[in-house]
């Protein structure tokens, strides 16, 4: 066999590969947006017939907020929570070592008082400096100012002095919908074996809320938030709801989850060396509670809402998703043992598989792929009229995908989309699998770029000031 | 190749099939919407025709026997019944009792429908608030058909049914019924369900605890907790024959130490001093409780017990006597001995703090 032979086998196997690495995609994604849409229409009819658990007295909840430099948004995000249709609940509000007026905002705005709280470090987190409490409308406001740790760290925190025996974490920046506590705590009344509820997370760019309901929906001017919209519906509506089916979620958002507190605890509360703790902390539950045998599940709540602020420059949204992709590495690294391990189950050979190669590895993939089409390109071994044809129709596929979730998701919350919006976001879809995708893919490479250097460092994004009414 | 690309196709062709369904479904949507909506107007004008009538219309009866077997038409009839419920509650009970009929004619329908609807259905006769008087063999058939549904929202609607009716004798059985078949009822819906049943409460809590050992620990430790949700302290010697034994289950032994921390009975004292002075780590939760009961408890037996209690090797335990303690008068022996224990004085003081902040 000569070196062009040797050239074209090898070629051949990387064309393949490429190939079956986009079918596979496709039919997951195809699948996982069949069984997403079934079950959200399926939900949705159980609300319309009043199939639903409902109780004054819900399961008691500590919210816990990290802050770090968050002054402009922090009495805000507290304001919201406030007015939550949630009767048993107490806000902690975790000041990380802010260097601008976080902590005086909020003291200053409620009145807090400081109090000298002994406390029960369950778990490991840096010093507590000051604790001060309030109580507002029956709602105990408890601020802890500490030294910085990060936002694992600030939660760990949180953890150690709440109250209630469940906790949600959420994000200075992010709104609750109203109802999104009462959602969340669902599960927990079905099914005495949860440990940790995943909410939705949706992108509040472009949208009107007042008292926490949602009043006018538009889709963002930018066209950037716009095709994060896309691609956020896609990612919780389709794959978060397919890996549910089988307790196989390996994601909670930071941004909105509602967890059990001694199980965390015994757990080992979040870890602070990381900077993908959402992710850490939900493997690491899975892997404790099959090692101690206990029985469990983790739950992903669609209609439990929170509205967040999705980065509205190309470089903030580059340092986000470079920061997730660093978070998924150390995470993948540090729980390799659930690699097509059968101990795991579907969360081995599914779940943490996909993240594998569909999300950690895909931007070497990719890149290869295209490495190997432009060198059969030159070698004149490519099918250029099939190659085009086949990326086409992946495309047309991929789009349509994403905006039949898109309308799948509008229509059972019953938002109506105007026109404008409809159009928009149908042809969006298209450049969401282009030219978002390779935006994500070309952040989540540079997540690997100087790894050992920089993985600890928080690439943080910019923060604008919300107003909720 | 090729076969791929055909792939690819049919896959296409089936998102374009479900954006087709989605947009189809809307338009369905639109059109039941629009036909629930003509539907509340035309029953409602037949209702409020009937609310003015003494004499029952059988006409009435045969047409919503016949409609609401269609589950959009029994939504817009629903809707239709909370509205008047709000503004004419007294005519409507009369008009439940007087078409009652209807709703056993479609119990037998319903009894055949899936779950979802079944839950429905229930839920729209709950609505209705029929009296013990006045359910019928087949609707309390119909209810008990779905106590051991699969459903988890089919059995809740069901039992809300049953709470709202207000007999006892036919909450206690299904309790019974969804215990012996291990169906899954959360501990803290069920002490808040049970508060919500609207006939006679002391017939049920007889009834209840007439049955109580039959019951599983999970229950057990609701009806405790309902009968310390409830605002009568009626049957705390029974309760206090439970306390007696330290081998049950832990956590129903821990529901009761609570019970006697919202009713002070004097003779259960000694439990919860017992129990408070427990030693072992894996009875620290016994401390706890008990600590927290003791509040109420004002002597200085108890007293000494909690100031004793501040200094556990339980930081929980000490925090909860503190939080006791909060409630007794201190002399200031009683502090002296608190501050020479550093724990002990600065979870005090973090008590008395405490209830400045809430002032």
């Amino acid at each position: 066999m000569n070196i062009v032979d040797l050239l074209k086998s090898i070629l051949f196997v990387f064309n393949s590969f490429f190939l079956v690495y986009l079918i596979v995609y496709s039919t997951f994604l195809f699948l996982s947006s069949i069984i997403g849409s079934l079950i959200l229409y399926r939900n949705s009819n159980y609300r319309k017939l009043r199939n639903e658990l409902k109780d004054d007295y819900y399961v008691p909840v500590s919210i816990i907020v990290p802050a770090y430099n968050e002054e402009l948004t922090i009495i805000e995000t507290v304001k919201s929570l406030l007015n939550l249709h949630y009767k048993l609940f107490e806000i902690v509000v975790v000041d990380d070592g802010s260097r601008d007026d976080t902590s005086k905002k909020l003291i200053d705005y409620y009145s807090m008082i400081e109090i000298k709280i002994p406390i029960k470090k369950e778990i490991e987190c840096k010093n507590i400096l000051k604790v001060y409490e309030k109580i507002v409308n029956n709602i105990k406001i408890v601020l802890i100012i500490k030294e910085n740790g990060g936002k694992a760290d600030s939660l760990n925190a949180g953890i150690n002095i709440a109250s209630y025996p469940y906790f949600t974490c959420m994000d200075a920046d992010s709104m609750l919908q109203v109802d999104a506590l009462e959602k969340i705590v669902k599960p927990v009344l079905e099914d005495s074996n949860v440990i940790a509820c995943g909410g939705n997370v949706r992108i509040s760019n472009g949208v009107k809320l007042k008292n926490g309901k949602v009043v006018d929906y538009h889709l963002p001017n930018k066209i950037l938030d716009s095709m994060q919209v896309l691609e956020y519906d896609r990612s919780f509506l389709a794959s978060r709801i397919l890996f549910d089916q089988f307790n196989g979620n390996l994601i909670i958002s930071g941004a909105f989850g509602l967890f059990k507190k001694n199980i965390v605890i015994a757990a080992g509360g979040y870890d602070a060396s990381t900077v993908g703790e959402d992710f850490e902390l939900v493997i690491k539950l899975h892997v404790f509670c099959r090692m101690h045998k206990i029985k469990y599940s983790i739950k992903y709540v669609s209609d439990a809402v929170c509205w967040s602020q999705a980065p509205d420059s190309f470089a903030n949204l580059f340092r986000q998703r470079k920061r997730w992709n660093k978070g998924l590495l150390q995470g993948m690294i540090k729980y390799k043992e659930l690699f097509l391990n059968p101990k795991y189950g579907m969360v081995s050979f599914v779940s943490f598989l996909y993240f594998l190669v569909y999300e950690l590895f895909s931007p070497f993939i990719e890149l290869i792929g295209i490495i190997t089409v432009i060198i059969s390109f030159l070698l004149n071994l490519l099918n250029i009229k099939f190659m085009l044809m086949f990326m086409g129709i992946y495309i047309v596929f991929n789009s349509f995908l994403s905006f039949s979730i898109f309308l799948s998701r509008l229509h059972v919350e019953n938002i109506k989309l105007s026109v404008y919006d409809f159009w928009k976001a149908l042809l969006l879809s298209i450049f969401e699998i282009t030219i978002l995708r390779f935006i994500i893919l070309t952040a989540r490479f540079s997540a690997f770029i100087g790894y050992n250097k920089q993985k600890y460092v928080w690439d943080r994004v910019e923060r604008k000031k919300i107003e909720y009414k | 190749m090729l076969r791929i690309i055909n792939v690819i196709y049919i896959y296409l062709a089936i998102i374009i099939l479900l954006i087709l369904f989605n947009l189809g479904y809307i338009i369905y949507e639109k059109i039941i919407n629009k036909k629930i909506s003509n539907n509340t107007s035309k029953y409602k004008k037949i209702i409020l025709n009937d609310l003015k009538h003494k004499k029952i219309n059988q006409n009435s009866i045969d047409y919503f026997s016949r409609k609401l077997k269609n589950i959009n038409n029994l939504r817009a009839y629903n809707s239709v019944i909370t509205e008047l419920i709000k503004t004419k509650s007294k005519k409507m009970d009369e008009y439940f009792n007087k078409y009652a009929v209807i709703f056993n004619r479609l119990s037998y329908h319903y009894i055949k429908y899936e779950s979802m609807k079944k839950a429905y259905f229930a839920y729209v006769i709950r609505t209705c608030y029929f009296k013990k008087e006045v359910a019928s063999g087949q609707v309390i058939d119909f209810i008990f058909s779905i106590i051991k549904d699969k459903s988890i929202y089919a059995r809740e609607n069901a039992m809300l049914f049953l709470y709202t009716n207000g007999c006892e004798e036919l909450v206690v059985d299904a309790l019974k019924i969804i215990c012996k078949n291990n169906l899954y009822y959360n501990q803290i819906l069920l002490a808040n369900d049970l508060l919500k049943f609207r006939g006679n409460e002391k017939r049920l809590k007889d009834k209840l605890l007439l049955n109580y050992d039959n019951f599983s620990d999970e229950f057990k430790i609701s009806i405790i907790n309902y009968f310390r949700f409830s605002k009568s302290n009626d049957y705390l010697q029974f309760f206090l024959t439970k306390l007696e034994n330290r081998n049950i289950n832990k956590e129903v032994y821990l529901a009761l130490l609570r019970l006697f921390g919202k009713y002070k009975e004097e003779n259960a004292l000694k439990y919860l001093l017992e129990s408070l002075n427990l030693k072992g780590d894996e009875l620290f939760e016994y401390r706890l409780v008990s600590a927290s009961s003791l509040k109420i408890y004002q002597s200085d037996v108890v007293k000494n017990a909690l100031i004793n209690a501040l200094k556990d090797k339980n930081w929980f335990v000490r925090k909860n006597a503190a939080l006791s303690l909060a409630n007794f008068e201190l002399s200031d022996d009683d502090l002296r001995e608190i501050n020479s224990d550093r724990y002990a004085k600065e979870m005090l003081d973090f008590i008395m703090e405490e209830k400045e902040v809430v002032k």
